[in-house]
């Protein structure tokens, strides 16, 4: 496990919660209330309840044998990330990780959800997260799928924004078998400001899905998203990403870039930005590329003396560093064992 | 140091080089010049391995090697340098990444340990100096947003780095406000040594002013016509190809 320091660190073992910071049960860090999810749900506490009726995803919870409560009274901010650890343990187990985030009025988190495969073989993970942004709230999602076992994964996120918050998103996927992403973000009122981005590295016959949906109900709000991918010999990639203006959204502003590198020919990808716009008073960009490592850019490197091996490591590095940025620094050795995975074999 | 005999190469099937041959010998500066499309800047990708450029006849010796044998890295590594007419944007690569991994190889295949960041900074910062580039531009992406003269300024930055034995320039004096002009050929001068050769593709007298060379060539579809001293390069300025071409 990646070491964070100072942060508030919750174990998952199967989806069950295990341990918090070395202790267990629940846990407040500077008014930040981190609970597991069945005990909130089972004793019916107020934060709770309150958002019940609200969750969009009601009929998982039956199934949640652990999950994560995080509540963030009104103007709270927490100085410390969060990280949810969720490990696989056995053979061909199926969990269902349940996380839930209740951001009041004017506070602020960071969260961090980190899925590590361990030493399982064939496990199933579909996780689900909800997260409400108060009025004002600013809330930093990240999701990191690092697996080195054929694990099947999926996750869906979902986010709503209240008015004038802020909320943004990092996925990182590298390994696995199958790993997939819904994310959903709803900006229900006026002001509200998104930022999706994401990063799939995708091995040798591995497949990454990246399906995303952003809602403006509301006007005035932004939303930009930048998602890039890497993709080895036989690995899959899939892209979606739709941008939903409902007519009443006006001055709305909505990008979405994605962009993806083919390491040789055997790799497939798919990507569709799509739009559906019901109002004439917004401002929309969107592009998708797919591309190959450049030639000149090759030959240019090659003609300097340096081995073409090293010549692609450097221009993939140069492509993913723009993501770069938004990866928890811990995370970066992991990312560099994986770019030489993709020489080894995946190109 | 470099012989090349009747080479022919074609792009995409279309012959550009109609049989080229020319010998540079240790502390020569030959000069190319010729019209546009007449296979200049072929002639030296040619030399440096371009991929997508297929010799169909010839040969070249390189330093008693067999060049077009050798792959581009390896024709880099053996001392040979092609500054580009057009330098590569590389987005997401430091200039100072590259020079420094650029270097590195070349010690690697020599045999001779590899610089450390700090060695390396040591190294570079006098030549930084000698081709009056801002320090900043180390920092940044590899010719990205570079204007026309600075790319042609971090050729020449990566010329001194590298310390080429045999050293092509495909038009690297082009575009050139006259200061880096004036960079240029003190770059080029001071790299101006009798176990040196330098080939320059240009169009103009104003370098060959500041940097005499020794032989001028005239390239005209795919094929050098005719050669001469510094003095067939002003008859150029001043008559054209026109009447070169009338004769042959
Ligand atoms: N990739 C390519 N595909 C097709 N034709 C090409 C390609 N590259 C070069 N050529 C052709 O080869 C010929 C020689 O080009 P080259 O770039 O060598 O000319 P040059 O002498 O350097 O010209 P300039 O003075 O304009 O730089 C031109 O007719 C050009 O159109
Ligand atoms: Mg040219």
């Amino acid at each position: 496990m990646p070491y964070y320091k100072d942060s508030t660190v919750v174990v998952f073992v199967n989806g069950a919660w295990k341990k918090l910071s070395k202790k267990n049960g629940s846990f407040t860090n500077h008014g930040v209330n981190i609970q597991c999810l069945r005990e909130w749900k089972d004793r019916a506490q107020k934060p709770f309840l309150r958002y019940f009726d609200r969750l969009a995803n009601k009929q998982d919870l039956a199934l949640v044998n652990g999950g994560c409560g995080i509540f963030l009274p009104a103007c709270h901010k927490a100085t410390a990330p969060i990280h949810l650890f969720f490990y696989s343990e056995g053979e061909s187990v199926t969990y269902y990780p349940r996380v839930l985030v209740i951001a009041e009025e004017k506070s602020q988190v960071t969260l961090v959800e980190h899925y590590v495969g361990g030493a399982s073989k064939g496990s199933v993970v579909h996780g689900v997260s909800e997260i409400y942004v108060g009025k004002g709230a600013r809330v930093a999602h990240t999701q990191l799928f690092y697996e080195e076992s054929r694990t099947v994964q999926s996750s869906s996120v979902w986010a709503k924004q209240d008015e004038d918050s802020q909320f943004t998103s990092f996925v990182l996927s590298m390994g696995g078998e199958r790993t997939k992403q819904e994310l959903t973000v709803n900006l229900s009122s006026p002001g509200a400001t998104c930022t999706l981005n994401g990063l799939y590295l995708v091995g040798a016959c591995e497949e990454a899905c990246h399906h995303t949906k952003i809602e403006h109900n509301a006007p005035f709000c932004e939303s930009k998203e930048v998602y890039r991918g890497v993709v080895g010999k036989h690995g899959k990639a899939n892209f979606n990403g739709k941008i939903v203006v409902e007519e009443g959204a006006i001055k709305s502003r909505a990008s979405l870039v994605n962009k993806n590198l083919m390491l040789c020919e055997e790799s497939e990808i798919n990507t569709k930005p799509e739009l559906e716009i019901y109002n004439d008073d917004v401002v929309c960009t969107h592009g998708a590329t797919v591309g190959q490592l450049d030639e000149q850019a090759l030959f240019y490197f090659r003609s300097r003396g340096i081995e073409p091996q090293q010549a692609k490591k450097l221009l993939v590095s140069a492509f993913v560093n723009e993501e770069m940025k938004h990866i928890p620094a811990p995370i970066l050795p992991l990312i560099e064992k994986k770019k030489e995975n993709f020489f080894e074999i995946g190109t | 140091m470099l012989t090349i005999q009747n080479l022919q190469s074609s792009i995409q099937g279309i012959e550009i080089l109609k049989g080229i041959d020319l010998t540079v010998k240790p502390g020569e500066v030959h000069v190319i010049m010729g019209p546009n499309g007449s296979g200049k800047s072929t002639l030296a990708q040619t030399l440096a391995g371009r991929e997508d450029i297929l010799v169909t006849n010839g040969s070249v010796q390189f330093l008693g090697q067999n060049l077009l044998a050798l792959s581009p890295e390896a024709r880099a590594q053996a001392g040979l340098f092609l500054a580009f007419q057009y330098p590569v944007e590389i987005p997401g690569v430091s200039t100072l990444l590259f020079l420094k991994t650029a270097l590195n190889s070349l010690r690697k295949a020599r045999g001779e340990p590899e610089l450390d960041a700090l060695e390396f900074l040591n190294n570079i910062q006098e030549k930084v100096r000698q081709v009056k580039m801002d320090e900043r531009f180390l920092q940044r992406s590899l010719n990205e947003g570079f204007s026309g003269g600075e790319k042609k300024r971090s050729e020449i930055l990566q010329m001194l780095v590298l310390d080429p034995k045999f050293a092509i320039l495909d038009e690297t004096d082009s575009g050139l406000d006259i200061d880096a002009l004036k960079v240029v050929a003190e770059g080029v001068n001071s790299l101006r040594k009798p176990d040196r050769a330098i080939l320059v593709v240009t169009h103009y007298l104003r370098l060959l002013e500041v940097m005499v060379p020794d032989i001028v060539h005239i390239l005209w579809d795919g094929r050098i016509i005719k050669s001469g001293d510094k003095t067939l390069a002003r008859e150029l300025e001043q008559r054209g190809y026109e009447w070169l071409t009338e004769k042959a």
